[in-house]
């Protein structure tokens, strides 16, 4: 188990190094210049070549490649081109209301997607199960975006039940105005839960120990939530652990139609005014996080699934 | 803040998801109904407003941005300011007492006393206002805006409270531009030393009426009242300021009651026009900002003047503002805006196929040329960029339309960037703007070529009237140079002047919000409504 963990480990360093690799190379193959936005349109050429020199923008590409790694090594992950302050601040202040939303929209798209998977499988081929497959793909195929402005113009402006912009302060605010931007981002993926996880449970429901499980007369309930669900939930997690990349790419939108703060915004306003050290920064910590995410979503397969525990082993 | 009662909802669930389906499917094309909404109010004492982005620097010699200026307005104190609630340009002594003009060169002030200074730094004297607006004229700051000050020589303390601003020449914008803007702003030197000579997002001290409490960057800016400031105290206890980015999302945050004032944006002017939400008020201004078809003269399809001219003359103004603005805004004369010196009434050449069709056949294009127009995209970009595809198909010119991110775009014409800029043909661009001529020909000068002068355009005449007119204090003198460097920009063949961008203030009407002539809020002089 812990050499899997270190060999996991291990390619997840490489990722991140080809991931940080590949961004250097596209960020400084697109045109556009961090010193304008700094200095502001009456900067004089001169100033615009010294600010260029001062934070390194004048070497070669792979020249500051090597320094942002030989940097990362020291922690330091540089600074912000425009406000000077230190990249790794600005991105811890803006990680936790992301962290929140995504955590938000996996609870969004896990708790109705698994209860409608389940009830759509347990009561295959009947009304029930249609009228779930239906929801499901139905949400599947709506665009965020707009579900995004329907939930704003009806429960902010015209209910007035939510906020439609900010991400609050304290524990009730905060969770009031995380409501909505879960839901936008959230919503698609109770489609894709709740149909693998029916598929998954049929499947699983065929297999010999269901069948032997069935001749020693245990209950249907005990049957589906100790032996059935515990396996099918496995292709779910893993998918959920992807969903979480896209999650965080999703995010961007969440975050600028709700006027929230957060990495994806960060990432969006960072390119835009080709702040390198704060896309390069950003993309490096969600990287991160999004590797240990699928690694995390493998262990606790590991952990739930015997057969798994089994293969490691040996 | 809390939200008012909301407007009572009898209304059916059949009825409800009717109005609901009917606001998202308007929402989706951009056209969401107003005036059905309940509005909130700024209560608690607390004003909370949007800004289109966030700071990212408060230094008065390196501030970057239109929203650092905003900012800088309600938390420093510039030597004059300019009123709010006008039809035109005025300012009025702010950090000065009273000036007065000695003679061209020479401008004699008073500082208001007990103008008091943040963090214990004391109270504002004439030595500050010295280190102040030399500090901006020294070479050796770097400071992008030297050029307000440019024309100073130095500043003489002669008391306490009083000085005598000494200037190399007569500097028009001194007055529209430089004392009330944020070069005006005075700050002590013991607090920029403090800071290391120079800050950017944390003030060492405040001098205006209200001081930073707290900034979380990209949520909100909180500014609270400046216990050291001595005048009329604002009416508000905080001010919050919420950067979002999109106008949309802020008209939706100012709808659902989270903002008491936003900016709208263009595309919307006209559907608030027709009617603000239930609660709310609405204003469109004039802005400064001006909107321009760029013709790139050094492209090698475009240097004979003819073709430009042709193009020119192809373009419906009124079509191309139309589309972009859906009918919030109106033509242009040039680049400098009703009610500054300068500002044209005619332009020199109207629309006429006939004499476009003539031009290309005498240049040899009579079947017309592909031709590329770039531009940043927006949809009031690819708006007028579709009408005037149109308006050149007319002439037999075949216009493909490249649109890119906001980055790209502005490096297309910077020739230090590399050779993208000779591929460069037409463009859509528009530049802000300060209420005085210079800050609007000051890029289009023969040394701006390929920095922010996209079209190539170089005219001695014209780099010279731009030096020139700066230095020129007779209004109607100014007036005819700025003209005839418009009427120069045109005859060139570069420019198509479309028009200035409309402005549109959303506010709560328990508000009073102060706003300058160009639409521009002033937040510290925001008042509640009475009653």
């Amino acid at each position: 188990m812990w050499l899997y963990f270190l060999k996991r480990l291990g390619l997840a360093v490489a990722v991140v190094a080809i991931v940080i690799a590949a961004l250097f190379a596209m960020i400084h193959a697109i045109p556009g210049d961090p010193a304008r936005v700094a200095l502001g349109p009456r900067a004089s050429e001169e100033l615009v070549a010294a600010f260029r020199e001062r934070i390194g923008l004048d070497q070669p590409i792979l020249v500051q490649m090597g320094n942002f790694y030989v940097s990362l090594l020291r922690g330091d992950l540089g600074r912000d081109a425009v406000s000077g302050e230190p990249v790794l601040r600005i991105l811890l202040s803006q990680l936790p209301d992301t962290l929140y939303l995504v955590l938000g929209s996996i609870l969004v798209a896990v708790v109705p997607g698994v209860f409608l998977g389940t009830l759509a499988a347990r009561h295959r081929g009947s009304l029930i199960d249609r009228v779930t497959s239906v929801i499901s793909v139905s949400v599947m195929s709506i665009p965020a975006f707009v579900i995004a402005i329907y939930l704003l113009l009806i429960f902010s402006i015209e209910l007035q039940w939510f906020p439609a912009i900010g991400a609050g302060e304290g524990v009730l605010d905060r969770l009031h105005r995380l409501v909505l931007p879960s839901l936008a981002l959230g919503l698609a993926w109770i489609g894709y839960v709740a149909r693998i996880l029916r598929a998954s449970i049929l499947e699983e429901m065929n297999e010999p120990h269901v069948r032997t499980a069935r001749a020693f007369g245990l209950s249907e309930n005990r049957i589906m939530y100790d032996y059935v669900l515990r396996i099918a939930i496995l292709p779910t997690i893993t998918v959920l652990g992807i969903g979480v990349g896209h999650m965080l790419s999703g995010a961007v939108f969440a975050e600028i139609v709700f006027a929230r703060p957060g990495i994806g915004k960060l990432v969006f306003d960072a390119i835009i005014s080709r702040n390198y050290p704060v896309v390069t920064g950003a993309v490096l910590l969600t990287t991160i996080f999004f590797v240990l995410v699928n690694l995390l979503a493998d262990l606790v397969i590991a952990w739930l699934d015997p057969r798994v525990r089994h293969d490691l082993a040996g | 803040m809390t939200k008012t009662d909301t407007m009572a909802h009898g209304m059916n669930r059949r009825a409800f998801l009717g109005r609901g389906a009917t606001l998202g499917a308007l929402a989706g094309f951009g056209a969401l109904p107003s005036g059905v909404l309940a509005q909130t109010s700024a209560e608690n004492g607390i004003l909370t407003a949007r800004i289109y982005a966030d700071i990212s620097n408060l230094d008065p010699a390196f501030w970057t941005s239109a929203v650092d200026a905003l900012v800088m307005r309600s938390i420093y104190a510039p030597a004059l300011e300019h009123e709010t609630g006008t039809e035109e340009f005025r300012t009025r002594p702010h950090a000065f007492e009273s000036y007065e003009v000695l003679d061209d060169t020479r401008i004699a002030f008073n500082i208001r006393p007990d103008m008091g200074y943040s963090d214990g730094y004391g109270t504002m004297t004439a030595k500050d206002a010295k280190f102040s607006f030399e500090r901006i004229a020294d070479p050796e700051l770097d400071s992008p805006y030297i050029d307000d000050w440019a024309a100073l020589d130095h500043v003489e303390v002669t008391g306490e409270l009083s000085g005598i601003i000494h200037l190399k020449k007569p500097f028009a914008p001194l007055f529209t531009t430089t004392l009330p803007g944020i070069s005006g702003v005075i700050l002590p030197q013991a607090a920029i030393e403090a800071a290391g000579g120079r800050f950017s997002t944390q003030p060492p001290c405040f001098s205006g009426p209200y001081r930073i409490r707290e900034w979380t960057p990209k949520t909100r800016l909180t500014l609270e009242r400046n216990p050291a400031w001595t005048l009329d105290a604002p009416e508000f206890d905080e001010i919050h300021l919420v950067p979002i980015e999109d106008p949309k999302t802020a008209e939706l945050g100012f709808e659902a009651g989270d903002l008491d004032f936003t900016e709208t944006g263009v595309s919307s002017i006209m559907r608030y026009k027709d009617g603000a939400p239930q609660g709310a008020d609405f204003k469109r201004f004039e802005g400064l900002n001006y909107y321009w078809l760029g013709i790139n003269e050094d492209n090698w399809q475009l240097e004979d003047q003819r073709l430009r001219r042709a193009i020119q003359l192809a373009v419906d103004r009124q079509a191309v503002v139309d589309a972009a603005y859906l009918g919030g805004a109106t033509p242009a004369a040039g680049i400098v805006a009703p009610g500054l010196p300068g500002a044209r009434d005619v332009n020199l050449y109207e629309r006429d196929l006939d004499q476009a069709r003539t031009l290309l056949e005498e240049a040899g294009h009579g079947g017309g040329f592909p031709i590329t127009i770039s531009i940043q995209q927006t949809a009031e970009n690819l708006a007028a960029a579709q009408v005037i595809q149109a308006n050149l198909a007319e002439i037999g010119i075949q216009v493909q339309i490249n649109q890119y991110e906001s980055g790209t775009f502005w490096s297309l014409g910077v020739r230090s960037e590399g050779e993208q800029w000779r591929d460069l043909q037409l463009f859509l661009m528009r530049f802000s703007m300060q209420p005085d001529p210079s800050w609007a020909t000051m890029w289009f000068t023969p040394e701006q070529v390929g920095i922010w002068n996209w079209q190539g355009f170089d005219n001695a005449e014209f780099g010279k009237l731009h030096v020139d007119a700066q230095s020129e204090l007779d209004s109607a003198r100014r007036d005819e140079m700025y003209v005839r460097m418009q009427d120069l920009m045109e005859e060139s063949g570069d420019f198509v002047f479309l028009n200035f961008t409309p402005v549109g203030a959303l506010y709560s009407q328990d508000i009073v919000p102060a706003l300058r002539p160009d639409g521009e809020p002033v937040y510290y002089e925001f008042t509640r409504a009475k009653g």
